[in-house]
């Protein structure tokens, strides 16, 4: 062997040794998490998106923050309470400093709530939050928020907006993304975003609350579940959040590796069309002539969540991994009524209403639904159809891609009215307001009104109606919310939807760190700890 | 260039092809993958006679018997030997059924999309000139679409369901074979045969039939066997991303991908079976057509 | 060789434009985009305020019209999700497909063509039906599905190889990319094989075919018998005879490889274009879109007339139209 291929020799075997080595573990200061999304900015007015809103809450706050729990909780304000009808005060926290060093005051709200109202070309704005709205300064640390009308919910509102520095009231989406203006009073300091690749964040020293356990965060999008499993199985990450359901058992077993698991307050629900105009193709008689839906009958509706065996979809389909659910909030949550739960299977009785209501031969339907919207979507569709196949509803699923699938669910139809009879689709609460899925989902359809742009089926009640709107004009919030539960109460009864089941939040992590969790599906960076 | 290349071989498609069938008797290795390209095929057709069970009956299946080993009875007492998928369905008799959805879209996808691409390549090879330009800038734009646009624009548009996967690989077919026989014509027509043929005076449709068809047949066989193998796969990626056939029908590939979600956990039979019918199917289908490429290819069999 | 290369420029911009036409038309055809931004909580006048400030409350016909100005001075629009021009957006995702293509094909080239070829001089050698074998498999597995079982064995099992991203970028003769770094090469070599291995048996399959095709002709027959060397027959026989479709294809199968990378690049987490208009397309982000495949139209075109080019290079007999005179 001469000298050069002996040279060239050694050379490629460190070629190959070091690539194949396994990867050295960074320093123990850096925290690596996988996430099954990315943010679209960083700029936090930018886009009212539920990944952007989660990573804002690292390097910025809010004047109120929401716990795990969707509790509101102090923020860069100290306490709130109503001095009038229409009138809220606010009480700054005092000392607050910005990453840049500014000082926090009154003006940095207001200056952001201008802001924030008007971001150009922002695809989903924040404006829903603060039109309407008029701020005053009182002094430093004080803040007046009247509304024209009485609103309870001006706190969950201020809740969702992210307080930036007046400095930067000028700045735009893009010096927010490059670093230039993305200063907040946050945990952590924003270090830079390589979009597709990673975003990264580092300690704020001078935090106002409890201080972070990382010098630095390296955050990663890994949007395949499976891959997202594997790199924390090898080390790549830390931490990941929505494990498979299928991966969890294995995951579980695993030695060195932590699950977290709560229920989430991500619903699933299906609709069922509950008027006779118009008459759609998807429903038909056993041979094939399209029908009034059958669904304008509360019997069908029973019969239809009597057919459902919610429990073998949670432990065959989602593998544990969902909580039957007979309303919009779980356990524990705001608007939850102890007086409602899930139906028990029983394909007897569902048998015996449909009989009743005379459709002993049953009919076919097809079910429409989104394909990789919500965690198993089309399986739980297929598990669905199955079920109703057996009562006698001979079922077709249809799915669709998300973005196919919500222009027709909403406005597909003739007229642009809501194109089908049945649908599958879910709903989370993200401001913690207990009348938001009411006058979403329940309300009778009233656009010019704000009410009912969720109510795709044309359930109507009018006294259902009025305790909603009465709820959202209480100041008294213990009050307010008492009419929503009689409203969730009285709309579930009436099958006004059909939920199926809450999904469970799930994160997993190395066992060198450890995750305060709450019903929140989104990922609070802040709340990992080193062990 | 050699002077025996002014004769083709074969005078026609027709002849070639009998050519090839009766070359099947006299090779043995043709004939037994010849054979197992038809047992496939009969599986797919009889599969409502031969499985246990029907899976696409939803009424039948159900999730209580999901992910069950290989081996296990179901609720209604069969069976299930190479266990149940995710949804309960049978797998053995998924993995029939399957087939023949997979090979319904392939075959009948491929089918249209070699007519259409057959009839453009040769006129632009033939007729050359504006028309070649023409035809083959339309092949460009549509060789750039990716496949899963097209599938998901003719969804938005005409719902989702097997005739719409045919239609959607077709369209994403058709411009590959088009721009594989105009190469292989182009280069038949430079050999001196053809000119030959051409200073005879010999008609456009007797040259084409005659000449170009059966010294592009090799490359189209080769072709059609790869693309079949493509387009059962592109199906199951359209099916990973959510726009493939219904999934209460699923093909083989829809098997495969659903089942994958399966893997980590260790149901590994769920993925596993149909992927081995799946390499099977198509393994046999691309040795057949080399075979068939060896005896029809006038050079080769000479 | 001018006038052949202006009139495909002219053709090009043609088809560029009817490209563009044709896009625009389908991707409206296609949901509605104000569905997948705008928040379901956000009150029915953001709705409004979203579609007007995007132009989608105009017809289509002005919002081509619109694209079109903008385009012409090489504006393709901003992205609705990212609020960015999606020209830069793709400019900078397209260095990491374009390294993970390059690798891709230097892969499928290495392993392919002399795995082809000597299959081709010994067709019924053991290790040709071995290797013809594998190629049939290497044709038949799904890319996400080997993709995965990929990840499982490599990085769930073994522990070598990282799942997904792109490593560490080094700079070298001026030029970033991830393949200078060890963390790089590491992170690329899985998404790289696997974007390959179509690739690799298609080129073998070709050389294969191309090789004894040509082997069986007079003129081979002829130099062996002249007692030619056989490194030099294949050398300056085979190789320029079977190089000619091989080139074809790969000329092609390059723009193929970045234009569908998209599975690979979403298998492991690549932030390449293909990632990039997958998300597009899922959100409905049209801008996006309609750059993305006027980009990709643009690189068919070139990496077609390129190809014209070196065929005829290659072999002196292809004359190119236009270039009768």
């Amino acid at each position: 062997m001469t000298i050069s291929n002996f040279k060239r020799r050694v050379l490629i075997i460190g070629l190959v040794f070091g690539i194949l080595s396994p990867a050295a573990h960074l320093s123990a200061d850096t925290l690596r998490v996988g996430l099954a999304a990315e943010p679209t900015s960083v700029d936090p007015h930018y886009h009212n998106l539920t990944i952007n809103n989660s990573m804002a809450t690292q390097v910025f706050d809010a004047l109120v923050l929401q716990d795990v729990n969707q509790n509101l909780v102090p923020g860069l304000a100290v306490s709130w309470a109503p001095v009038g009808e229409t009138t809220w005060e606010f009480k700054l926290r005092s000392g607050v400093t910005f990453h840049n060093g500014a000082a926090f005051t009154a003006k940095d709200v207001v200056a952001t709530m201008k802001r924030a109202a008007d971001v150009p070309n922002s695809p989903s704005s924040f404006g829903t939050f603060i039109k309407g709205k008029t701020f005053e300064i009182v002094d430093d640390l004080t803040l007046r928020v009247s509304t024209k009308k009485p609103n309870p919910f001006v706190p969950n509102d201020l809740s969702r907006v992210a307080i930036i520095d007046s400095a930067f009231a000028d700045a735009t989406t893009e010096d927010f993304n490059t670093g230039k203006a993305a200063f907040g009073t946050g945990p952590f300091k924003f270090a830079g975003w390589l979009p597709g690749d990673a975003l990264t964040l580092t300690k704020n020293a001078g935090y106002w609350g409890q201080a972070v356990d990382w010098e630095s965060v390296v955050i990663k999008p890994i949007k395949d579940g499976t891959t997202r499993t594997a790199a924390l199985i090898s080390g790549d990450v830390d931490f990941i959040e929505r494990v498979a359901p299928s991966d969890l058992p294995n995951l579980e077993k695993r030695n060195g590796i932590l699950v977290y698991k709560s229920v989430s307050n991500r619903l699933l629900y299906m609709t069922l069309h509950m008027t006779n105009d118009p008459v759609k193709p998807y429903v038909t008689d056993n041979s094939d002539n399209p029908i009034p839906s059958p669904f304008q009958d509360i019997r069908l509706r029973q019969a239809v969540s009597m057919a459902i065996n919610r429990e073998a979809i949670s432990d065959r389909v989602m593998d544990g991994l969902s909580a039957p659910a007979g309303q919009f909030s779980p356990e524990g949550y705001i608007g939850y009524s102890p007086n409602l739960s899930a139906d028990d299977y029983n394909p007897e009785k569902a048998k015996e209403l449909m009989a009743e209501a005379g459709f002993e031969d049953g009919f076919k339907l097809t079910i429409h639904g989104p394909a990789g919207r919500y965690s198993n979507d089309t399986r739980i569709l297929e598990a669905i159809a199955q079920m109703l196949s057996r009562v006698g509803i001979d079922t077709t699923v249809e799915t669709m891609p998300a973005s196919v699938f919500f222009k027709r669910f909403s406005r597909g139809g003739p007229n642009k009215t809501p194109e089908f009879t049945v649908a599958m689709s879910g709903y989370a609460n993200g401001s913690g307001e207990p009348s938001h899925p009411l006058r979403i989902f329940i309300h009778t359809k009233q656009k010019d009104r704000g009410y009912g742009p969720g109510n795709r089926n044309g359930y109507s009640n009018a006294e259902v109606d009025k305790l909603i709107e009465d709820g959202r004009a209480m100041m008294d919030i213990a009050k307010g919310e008492a009419a929503f539960i009689k409203a969730t109460e009285m709309s579930m009864q009436e099958y006004a939807l059909v939920p199926i089941h809450h999904e469970l939040a799930t994160w997993a992590s190395s066992d060198a760190v450890t995750y305060e969790h709450g019903a929140l599906d989104s990922t609070f960076i802040h709340n990992i700890r080193n062990k | 260039m050699n002077a025996k290349d002014t004769r083709a071989a074969v005078s026609s498609p027709l002849a070639a092809l009998s050519k090839c069938a009766n070359a099947l008797w006299s090779r043995p290795s043709v004939s037994i993958s010849g054979l197992f390209v038809l047992l496939i095929a009969a599986l797919a057709v009889l599969a409502p006679l031969v499985a246990p069970t029907n899976p696409y009956d939803l009424a039948t299946v159900s999730i209580l018997d999901g992910r069950l080993p290989p081996g296990q009875k179901m609720l209604d007492g069969t069976v299930a030997l190479l266990g149940t998928d995710g949804a309960g369905r049978d797998v053995l008799s998924a993995i029939l059924w399957g087939l023949r959805t997979s090979l319904i879209v392939a075959i009948s996808s491929a089918t249209i999309a070699l007519t259409v691409g057959l009839t453009v390549g040769l006129a632009a090879a033939f007729y050359g000139g504006r028309l070649d330009a023409f035809l083959m800038r339309i092949v460009d734009i549509q060789l750039s679409f990716p496949a899963i646009l097209v599938a998901l624009v003719l969804l938005a548009l005409l719902g989702k369901g097997i005739d719409k996967v045919i239609i959607a690989l077709a369209i994403v077919q058709w411009a590959v074979y088009a721009r594989t026989i105009r190469a292989a014509a182009m280069v038949e027509r430079r050999k001196e045969y053809f000119e030959a043929a051409t200073c005879l005076e010999l008609s456009n449709g007797r040259i084409i039939w005659k000449h170009l068809l059966p010294n592009s047949v090799s490359s189209l066989i080769v072709l059609a066997t790869l693309q079949t193998a493509h387009s059962i796969t592109i199906e199951a990626t359209l099916s990973f991303l959510g726009v493939g056939v219904p999934i209460t029908e699923p093909s083989l590939g829809s098997l495969i991908s659903n089942g994958f979600d399966f893997i980590l956990s260790g149901a590994y039979w769920i993925t596993f079976f149909p992927g081995i019918m799946l390499l099977a199917t198509v393994a046999a289908i691309n040795i057949f057509g080399d075979q068939l490429r060896t005896i029809i290819n006038p050079r080769l069999s000479r | 060789m001018f006038a052949f290369i202006l009139r495909r420029t002219i053709q090009s911009v043609i088809v560029l434009f009817v490209m563009s036409l044709l896009v625009f038309c389908m991707i409206n055809l296609v949901g509605d985009p104000v569905d997948m931004l705008v928040n379901p909580e956000s009150l029915p006048d953001e709705i409004e305020r979203v579609r007007r400030d995007f132009g989608l409350d105009q017809p289509v016909y002005s919002q081509y019209w619109h694209f079109l100005k903008g385009a012409l001075s090489g504006d393709l629009g901003k992205s609705y999700v990212f609020g960015r021009p999606a020209l830069a957006l793709m400019a900078e995702r397209f260095p990491a497909t374009l390294e993970l293509a390059f690798c891709a094909l230097i892969i499928a080239v290495t392993i392919g063509l002399p795995l082809g070829i000597y299959a081709g001089l010994r067709p019924d050698g053991f290790a040709t039906r071995i290797m013809m074998g594998m190629s049939v498999l290497g044709i038949s597995i799904p890319t996400f599905w080997l993709g995965l079982m990929m990840i499982i064995l490599f990085s769930v099992i073994l522990g070598w190889l990282p799942v997904s991203g792109r490593g560490d970028i080094g700079v070298f003769l001026g030029i970033e990319s991830s393949i200078f770094t060890m963390d790089g090469l590491r992170h690329l070599i899985m998404p790289a094989t696997n974007l390959a291995l179509f690739k690799i048996a298609m080129v073998m399959r070709l050389a294969r075919a191309g090789t004894s095709e040509v082997m069986a002709q007079d003129f081979i027959r002829f130099a062996r018998a002249q007692g030619l060397p056989r490194k030099r027959i294949i050398k300056s026989h085979l190789l320029p005879n079977i190089l000619i479709p091989i080139v074809t294809v790969i000329g092609i199968e390059f723009g193929t490889l970045i234009a569908f990378a998209t599975v690979t690049e979403s298998i492991f987490s690549w932030p390449g274009l293909g990632k990039l208009v997958i998300d597009a397309i899922i959100n409905l982000d049209r801008p996006v879109v309609v750059a993305y495949l006027l980009f990709v139209v643009a690189l068919f075109l070139t990496l077609n007339l390129i190809v014209d080019i070196i065929y005829a290079a290659l072999d002196p007999r292809v004359r190119l139209q236009g270039d009768d005179t």
